[in-house]
């Protein structure tokens, strides 16, 4: 009994503060019921929880109280989930890279400028062109043409032929459109082996390759006809001549032939892409006619003569026109056509017989004049400065430049000129 | 404490609405220090702002509340204890921690004014010793249970309540001593006598 009294002692706390279980509680109420002394505890602690209940809270004061907030709203922004970029890192992000994008066009761009031109220049085909190509391998044949293949593969000299060449699908330019407006080009001309100092791209390949061959087919008809009068030997067996002007002719013609070269040489770097094919003398006289000029004396008129003489294309006949006072004699050499290519003039002049020979180009343009009088001689290349070849202290008097066209040579219209001839 | 956990500010709002004002007389009574407690006050509720990243629900917020609030004042306690170098004697009310009742049977009091008894009251309570002064802050002014309030002060359950019972045995004594009933009311020359 004493056991349980102190017990429920024990209990009185939790019952008076609402702790104690309901069958507990219900246990120390029927002792409390029994047991005066647990009851007069538990008045006494209800008592003093009654005595010290005007013991309410003291207000806290306002200060403080706004510090706190603030640092909790502190605390609750960086607790909120943050976007993946801040607006200022994303309009960062933004302009660095839009800056990226701008850096990378301009330097494709800049790298797009620093490319060479696709199309060749004149003086680099010029330059191409110009070395002498060693002769191509007799067993070259047309067969041989790989088409534009082996032209864009960069072949050996030896691979690529005249023949494949035209048949290679060439890129357009105006040079090339004059050779294709030339008559009579021969497209199975024999292959003229050209050499490069470099692997140019397939298409100025072709365009040089075609120079090339060109020009060597020309040196190659020239030296034939001047050579002898059976057909041209086999070309691909054939070195590859200069370029610049056919060393029979310049034989042949002796200081007109200096100046034949040199007026060739500025014509080519003038017109760089002039074509020099089977008909390359009249291609290139087109060429520079185009340009102004009467045309160059190596290549129209006086090596175009003396290439159809040595051939025997010349056909010497007199013009039915009178002759001009002082004039003794009047000839024409033509070609199998019936244009005029050369016209030479005797008689005397001044007192002192004279020879003026006219030399006219395939246009019937007067290309050169040899003019002879007195013991002296004195060429012009119309389009070049004047020579001589004895003497240059006169010039060719302006009646004996007449006429300036061909086709007035043949008529009535030719101008007697010299005054007191 | 979980929306404020949360990111919501508002929340800790309330929090602080709801508890500064019982956190700070729980404070105030403990330390019997006004500045102190306000101190210590802004501390508690700081450290809740600090902290409530990391808090987890395994117990009542009250419960973990005045743990930071009881833990703050006693280290503060301990380190005045030290700077003044206060004697380590009892305080002198301690000598009638005894449990023994002053009145037997205190006589009701229905018309106690409260505005005179209050200072009576709280000299009594400040009369306690802390540890039985803070088991009565929390009992019957927080309304922890007393498994919760060992808890908070980290003693056993049975020490809470032996604790409890000193404490009111002292209050009845000391309310006795400056003439207060156990009602409140001031007890008469007569009846204050033993």
């Amino acid at each position: 009994m004493a056991t349980s009294h102190h017990t429920f002692r024990e209990e009185l706390l939790d019952l008076a503060y609402g702790e104690l279980g309901g069958r507990s509680a219900r246990a120390l109420r029927r002792h409390l019921c029994g047991c005066a002394e647990c009851r007069a505890e538990l008045a006494r602690i209800e008592a003093t929880r009654k005595a010290m209940s005007p013991l309410g809270p003291q207000p806290a004061p306002a200060r403080g109280e706004a510090i706190l907030l603030a640092a909790a709203r502190e605390a609750a922004r960086a607790r909120r989930p943050r976007p993946l970029l801040s607006p200022f890192a994303f309009r960062a992000s933004v302009g660095l890279l839009a800056i990226a994008v701008v850096a990378v066009v301009s330097f494709r761009l800049a790298g797009r400028g620093e490319h060479p031109p696709l199309g060749p220049s004149g003086t680099e085909l010029v330059g191409l062109a110009a070395p002498v190509a060693p002769p191509s391998a007799p067993g070259a044949t047309p067969s041989e043409a790989g088409g534009k293949d082996e032209a864009a593969a960069g072949a050996g000299p030896e691979k690529t032929g005249p023949a494949t060449r035209a048949a290679g699908n060439l890129a357009p330019s105006p040079a090339r459109a004059v050779a294709k407006a030339a008559p009579g080009r021969e497209p199975s001309a024999p292959p003229a082996a050209t050499g490069f100092a470099r692997p140019p791209p397939p298409e100025r390949d072709e365009a040089k390759e075609r120079t090339a061959v060109a020009d060597a087919e020309a040196e190659r008809t020239a030296r034939a006809d001047l050579a002898a009068a059976p057909p041209p030997p086999a070309p691909a067996a054939e070195p590859a001549p200069p370029l610049v002007s056919s060393a029979p002719a310049r034989a042949e013609e002796g200081p007109a032939g200096a100046e034949a070269d040199r007026a060739g040489a500025a014509a080519k770097l003038a017109a760089p892409r002039q074509e020099i094919g089977p008909e390359g003398a009249r291609v290139r006289e087109k060429a520079e006619l185009a340009g102004g000029r009467a045309g160059p004396v190596e290549e129209g008129a006086v090596a175009r003569h003396a290439r159809l003489r040595a051939a025997g294309r010349l056909r010497v006949t007199s013009p039915s026109a009178a002759l001009c006072p002082g004039e003794a004699a009047r000839e024409l050499e033509v070609d199998e056509q019936g244009r005029v290519v050369k016209l030479t003039r005797r008689g005397t002049a001044g007192g002192s017989p004279f020879q003026v020979e006219l030399f006219y180009g395939r246009e019937g343009t007067l290309g050169a004049v040899r003019y002879q009088a007195g013991g002296a001689v004195r060429e012009r290349a119309f389009g070049g400065e004047e020579a001589t070849g004895a003497s240059a202290a006169a010039p060719i008097p302006p009646w004996a430049l007449e006429p300036r066209r061909a086709a007035d040579a043949l008529g009535e219209n030719l101008h007697c000129g010299p005054p007191s001839p | 404490m979980l929306r404020f956990q949360a990111g919501d500010p508002r929340a800790f709002e309330e929090l602080v609405h709801r508890h500064r004002t019982p956190v700070f007389s729980f404070l105030l009574r403990l330390t019997t220090d006004r500045a102190r407690a306000e101190d210590l006050c802004q501390d508690t509720f700081l450290r809740v702002v600090k902290a409530s990243a990391g808090w987890e629900r395994r117990a009542r917020f009250t419960t973990w509340l005045y743990t930071l609030a009881r833990n703050l004042a006693v280290d503060e306690a301990r380190r005045l204890v030290f700077r003044r170098a206060q004697p380590l004697d009892p305080p002198p009310s301690a000598e009638r921690e005894s449990p023994e009742p002053v009145s037997d049977d205190p006589a009701p009091d229905r018309a106690a004014d409260a505005v005179l008894i209050r200072p009576k009251l709280e000299a009594a309570l400040s009369a306690l010793p802390p540890e039985q002064r803070e088991v009565f802050l929390l009992r019957e002014h927080v309304g922890l249970r007393f498994a919760e309030i060992a808890k908070v002060t980290g003693t056993p359950e049975n020490t809470v309540k032996s604790r409890m019972r000193y404490a009111l045995a002292a209050l009845r004594a000391e309310l006795a001593a400056r003439g207060i009933g156990p009602d409140g009311e001031e007890p008469t020359p007569q009846s204050a006598v033993p």
